[in-house]
């Protein structure tokens, strides 16, 4: 959008305006205000002449304020009865950072650590982790927001920073998409997980175009539009499980393999081997052993091979352990041997 | 841009404003800090100059004043806010990637966390392939202390892990691993140490002064100390595209349809994992004496004679 009509958008953006000004009254406030005087109060951007639907709207910019941090509770003056009309006031504790709790040191460690886990890799999650980097240090330190660096600024990315309000606030995302072959194609997606693999970005949810959970990598991503529609994100969902393995692409039925891995790694190289999937316990043999789902039995025992040195073997099933066989075999046979 | 995030950057405005000396911003602090253009800028004084409260009298009052952005009196002054919701699962997520201290991260709950989140019990929605470990934060704090560590530290090819002395220097990461670079006492040389192959670390009673890491990148330390080897590959293959010490790509002579790939390589058992791993399609073609090594370690290892 040409940068005036951006500028028009913004002075006008009435649901910006309601809620904004929503959080005004509440922090001028020294009182709790009622429903009625809310949602009665044409000024405020709610007073139509359906009572129901300003309800309704209200109750949804308590969640959006929510969302930003701004806590909108309940609050009964003493005394009151149950029948009577709700009263609301905004939860100062919950809403406000509170100093002297965070420390100098706290803040420096954090902000490094953040620094650590944004290096080399584009993420969604820079822009947010940014932000929280920035607050911790006002916060510690009492500088003010403006000590935001370059850097910080320039590091925005305009779909990055899309796909992550679109995760946030829970709302549904349109984009074109250009696959590894190239196949273009135009998506909507309820995002419900995102995880960084192999220095790139991915988004992983229901994909409105196959019904399916689906997972789309970010540099992939050439245009956005602005979301729209609310979704629920299943409360058994784990994004862990997606976080792929080259053995999971195949046509064929998955089959539970087993590897095996030597007792003297530390349990964090298990979980660089892994990416944290399947089950892993330490068997009395003396070795780590990992069972998981396996869609491309090839694949696994090239995956074995690639980690043989670390002590990565096929344990189970037996075509497992001679689909590896085989796979030395060809590289013997290929060096002449 | 969508709402929220308008409100997200109106919201911003107000507590930088009050917080800066004079609740006064240059205009260009604002106008980067937001990513925003000039006329963009004027979009959010408008929408600020929108927020009154009609009852008490109360109402914003931001305005440019030359190049500054200046906010008047108490009404929309504005404590810092806690981290939107969105954020504190992003912050609980680094936490627990990173394994930082459970003190910290009650600390943060208490201070700044949005209520309702723990840093520990979060819906797994957010992940990273990248392990850092469970020193990280220890190895960070003797970095900023300068302090020398003695690691247990199990290599590719050690089959127990094994001490090193080390002055710990900083933290690189490439994909989807995450190294500590450190000065190693007795080789006397810098090392780079996977933090997920660390099993122990002890903060020893030596200070150390501060060192920088060395600028050598991965190609320049290959090409210091690595051997070229040369291999063949189909020609629509993409295993060694990711490879850091290609030197050379070329047709194969006696096959068209393969690639000969010069390669500087300083650890033999990488190479190998690479070979094993491409199932006979890669072959090490020269230096002879690397392909016949190969051959052994294939063979012992089929026979299970290779101790993992």
């Amino acid at each position: 959008m040409p940068s005036y009509d951006e500028a028009q958008a913004i002075a006008g953006d009435t649901s910006a305006q309601r809620l904004l000004n929503l959080f005004f009254i509440f922090n001028a406030s020294t009182r709790a205000l009622s429903t009625e005087e809310i949602v009665s109060d044409s000024d405020l951007g709610y007073g139509s002449p359906q009572r129901d639907s300003d309800l309704r709207k209200f109750r949804r910019d308590r969640a959006k304020l929510a969302e930003q941090g701004i806590q909108i509770v309940e609050a009964k003056p003493l005394g009151a009865a149950e029948s009577e009309e709700s009263y609301w006031k905004l939860d100062r504790e919950n809403t406000f950072a509170t100093g002297g709790i965070v420390t100098r040191g706290d803040a420096q460690t954090l902000a490094a650590a953040i620094d650590e886990y944004l290096e080399g890799q584009a993420t969604p999650l820079g822009r947010p982790l940014r932000s929280v980097r920035d607050k911790a240090l006002e916060l510690a330190e009492g500088s003010t927001p403006q000590t935001r660096d370059e850097q910080t600024a320039n590091a925005f990315d305009p779909i990055l920073d899309a796909l992550w309000s679109a995760f946030a606030t829970h709302k549904k995302i349109t984009f074109s998409y250009r696959n590894a072959r190239g196949e273009a194609s135009k998506r909507s997606l309820a995002i419900y997980g995102i995880f960084s693999h192999e220095g790139c970005a991915y988004v992983t949810g229901l994909d409105d175009a196959s019904q399916s959970i689906r997972t789309f990598r970010t540099d992939r991503i050439e245009k956005v539009w602005r979301p729209k529609g609310t979704y629920n994100i299943p409360n058994t969902f784990s994004i862990k499980d997606y976080v792929f393995l080259p053995f999971d692409f195949g046509e064929g039925e998955s089959v539970q393999a087993q590897f095996s891995l030597p007792a003297s790694m530390p349990r964090a190289a298990v979980l660089a081997c892994t990416h944290g999937r399947g089950e892993v316990a330490l068997a009395e043999a003396g070795s780590w052993q990992w069972t998981i789902e396996v869609r491309d039995i090839d694949a696994a025992a090239s995956f074995a091979l690639s980690h043989a040195r670390e002590g990565l073997r096929p344990v189970a099933p037996q075509a497992f352990v001679d689909a590896w066989k085989r796979m030395i075999d060809k590289v013997v046979e290929a060096h002449g041997a | 841009m969508a709402h929220s995030d308008r409100v997200t950057n109106a919201l911003w405005m107000l507590e930088a404003l009050t917080a800066a000396p004079g609740h006064r911003l240059s205009a260009a602090e604002m106008r980067r800090a937001l990513a925003c253009t000039d006329e963009e800028l004027d979009g959010y004084l408008d929408l600020l100059s929108t927020l009154a409260d009609r009852q008490g009298g109360a109402r914003a009052i931001a305005y440019r004043q030359g190049d500054s952005i200046v906010l008047e009196g108490d009404a929309a002054r504005m404590r810092p806010l806690r981290l939107t919701a969105g954020e504190s699962v992003a912050l609980a997520h680094v936490i627990h990637a990173l394994e930082l201290d459970p003190n910290l991260s009650k600390r943060l709950e208490r201070a700044l966390i949005a209520p309702g989140i723990e840093a520990g019990n979060q819906q797994p929605l957010l992940a990273t392939a990248r392990t850092y470990g469970p020193f990280y934060q220890e190895l960070s704090e003797a970095i900023e202390d300068g302090v020398r560590c003695r690691i247990l530290y199990r290599a590719q090819t050690d089959a127990q892990p094994m001490p090193r002395l080390i002055d710990p220097i900083a933290f690189e990461a490439f994909d989807d691993y995450a190294y500590l670079v450190a000065w190693n006492v007795e080789k006397d040389a810098e090392r780079r140490y996977r933090l997920d192959r660390i099993s122990d670390v002890e903060l020893t009673d030596d200070s150390i002064g501060r060192r920088e890491p060395s600028d050598l990148t991965v190609e320049d330390h290959l090409a210091q100390t690595g051997t070229i080897v040369t291999v063949e590959c189909p020609a629509s293959s993409d295993d060694f595209s990711s490879w850091s010490g290609v030197v050379d790509v070329s047709p194969s002579p006696q096959d068209p349809c393969r690639l000969r790939v010069a390669v500087r390589v300083s650890t033999v058992s990488w190479l190998f994992d690479q070979v094993l791993a491409a199932g006979g399609d890669m072959k090490i073609v020269e230096p002879t004496a690397w392909r016949e090594q190969l051959l052994r370690y294939a063979q012992e290892l089929s026979q299970g004679n290779v101790a993992p």
